[in-house]
């Protein structure tokens, strides 16, 4: 988290230099990362006792609050668990000491829908107790829901930096259609707010950016068969709307 | 299941997180020692268990010992660290065990500790959440090497109590303090080649440098040894660290 060594300026957490006072910010800061590795032999009762000890903290109830709400098992060794599990005791092993700045990478990954509801009200709850949560994520639902901010980072900097809201506002929806019949698909292209229309074997493909009512309207008129509706990721938004450029 | 939300200031965290440089420095050790529970008594049995058995087999084999000992170059006699004959189980056993064997195998455990603590856990992405704690660096590598002195010091106790066990049999019992001179020589000699892979591995990061190099340096230490006590003396005799060591148990073979 701040083992890297910069090229060039310097970054601060909480007015700390990231590399001087990185110790200062760690004890202010609990980060799962990625990809990560727990002591095998270890059960996560172990490594959560372990970690208190780093840390000074004695009083691990809201450690087990958080296991017990996530469903982890921390009576079994780290080699007996699953990669959802194991990603359980990392989320626990980042929050049971309650810091005021939470880094999870990818904290979602691996968890079932259940837990993953249970994680998202714990971090709305972080947030509602003042305290700040920085994730990543490619799962626009997750983020809708419990974001206030989005930054988009491109080839290491940060192109984009926007309130959820707005972002929100510049979604796409992909539509594919299914006739009966053969639609012309250009038929569509010609709507106003439809930014692609193509045919994909027998079914119509479009990429609306507003104005769905029109599109809908035309759809009734011809016999449909089937219509599925998709959120388009993170990533696609982006490429949509920063393309090639950074800016 | 509870879901209510426990409301906190900023600090209340950071507060309750001091904690001194040398808890946690002694935390991290003893996490160090105990994940390596299996692994000391495993090397110390192991080890413990093959001195016995060259004590177990001295009465029956010392006649046979001094008279192929007589029989062989008076360099390899040093170079096998014996001068004056296999006069007693404590020659016998710093021939067999304490001048070749042990050091060689039992270097092999801190080159591997050494080697996994920097190198091997970037490798295995352990140490990104190790050092997601408010825990230094220095701190790291420090408790590295401390639990690696501790890990090598009760495989040397397990393997100087396991050896001297069986000599209660013989007729003249080994001394206590020789072999634990014996065993305990081991620990500076291993200690340093895990130093060395600990320093390889934090600076190169790369598991498999750590443990090549110094494992190629202590086999090469030998070998230059070995050239070091040939009947044409080499340069490359002084460059050995290992002579000392050698040297070392002839000592024991004969106190006082």
């Amino acid at each position: 988290m701040t083992s890297c060594t910069p090229t060039s300026g310097k970054a601060t957490v909480f007015g700390l230099d990231s590399r001087r006072q990185s110790v200062a910010i760690r004890e202010r800061v609990g980060n799962l990362p990625g990809e990560f590795a727990l002591d095998d032999r270890l059960t996560g009762e172990e490594l959560l006792r372990f970690f208190g000890k780093l840390r000074g903290v004695d009083d691990l109830s809201y450690g087990h609050r958080l296991a017990e709400r996530l469903d982890a098992d921390l009576s079994r060794p780290m080699r007996r668990l699953s990669r959802g599990n194991k990603q359980k005791i990392g989320l626990v092993q980042a929050m049971f000491h309650r810091p005021p700045l939470l880094i999870l990478d990818e904290p979602t990954t691996g968890l079932d829908p259940l837990v993953q509801e249970a994680f998202l009200d714990i971090v709305q709850e972080t947030r509602a107790e003042g305290r700040t949560v920085f994730f990543s994520s490619h799962v626009l639902s997750e983020v809708e829901r419990v974001c206030d901010r989005i930054g988009i980072i491109r080839e290491g900097e940060l192109a984009a930096l926007e309130t959820t809201a707005s972002l929100i506002k510049k979604r796409l929806r992909r539509m594919t259609l299914r006739f009966a019949e053969p639609v012309d698909a250009s038929l569509f292209a010609a709507l106003p707010g439809v930014e692609e229309a193509r045919q994909d074997d027998e079914a119509v493909v479009l990429t609306v950016r507003q104005d769905l009512d029109r599109v809908v309207k035309l759809v009734a008129q011809f016999p449909l068969e089937d219509m599925e509706l998709d959120r388009p990721s993170l990533e696609e938004i982006f490429l949509t709307y920063y393309g090639g450029s950074s800016s | 299941m509870s879901s209510e939300p426990v409301v906190v200031g900023a600090d209340e965290g950071v507060a309750a997180a001091r904690s001194s440089a040398f808890s946690r420095l002694a935390v991290l050790t003893l996490h160090l020692v105990r994940r390596q529970g299996r692994a000391m008594v495993v090397w110390g049995v192991s080890l413990g268990v093959l001195g016995a058995l060259y004590v177990a087999m001295y009465p029956s084999m010392s006649a046979q010992v001094n008279e192929y000992m007589s029989q062989l170059p008076e360099q390899y006699t040093q170079f096998l660290g014996i001068t004056g004959g296999v006069n007693s189980v404590e020659t016998w056993l710093a021939m067999e065990m304490f001048n070749i064997t042990a050091p060689l195998a039992l270097a092999f455990l801190p080159i591997l500790l050494g080697a996994r603590a920097i190198a091997g856990a970037e490798e295995r992405r352990g140490i990104d959440i190790l050092l997601g704690n408010p825990v230094p660096r220095w701190q790291v590598v420090a408790s590295a090497y401390l639990g690696m002195a501790l890990e090598l010091l009760v495989v040397a106790t397990l393997l100087a109590v396991i050896t001297w066990l069986p000599s209660l049999a013989l007729d003249a019992p080994l001394g206590v303090a020789h072999v634990a001179a014996g065993a305990l020589n081991l620990w500076p000699f291993c200690l340093f080649f895990g130093g060395l892979a600990l320093v390889v591995s934090a600076l190169v990061r790369r598991g498999a440098l750590a443990i090549g190099l110094p494992a190629a340096i202590l086999v090469a230490m030998y070998v230059i040894n070995g050239l070091g006590v040939s009947p044409r003396p080499s340069t490359v005799c002084g460059l050995s660290p290992s002579s000392t060591t050698t040297a070392r148990p002839s000592r024991m073979a004969s106190p006082g």
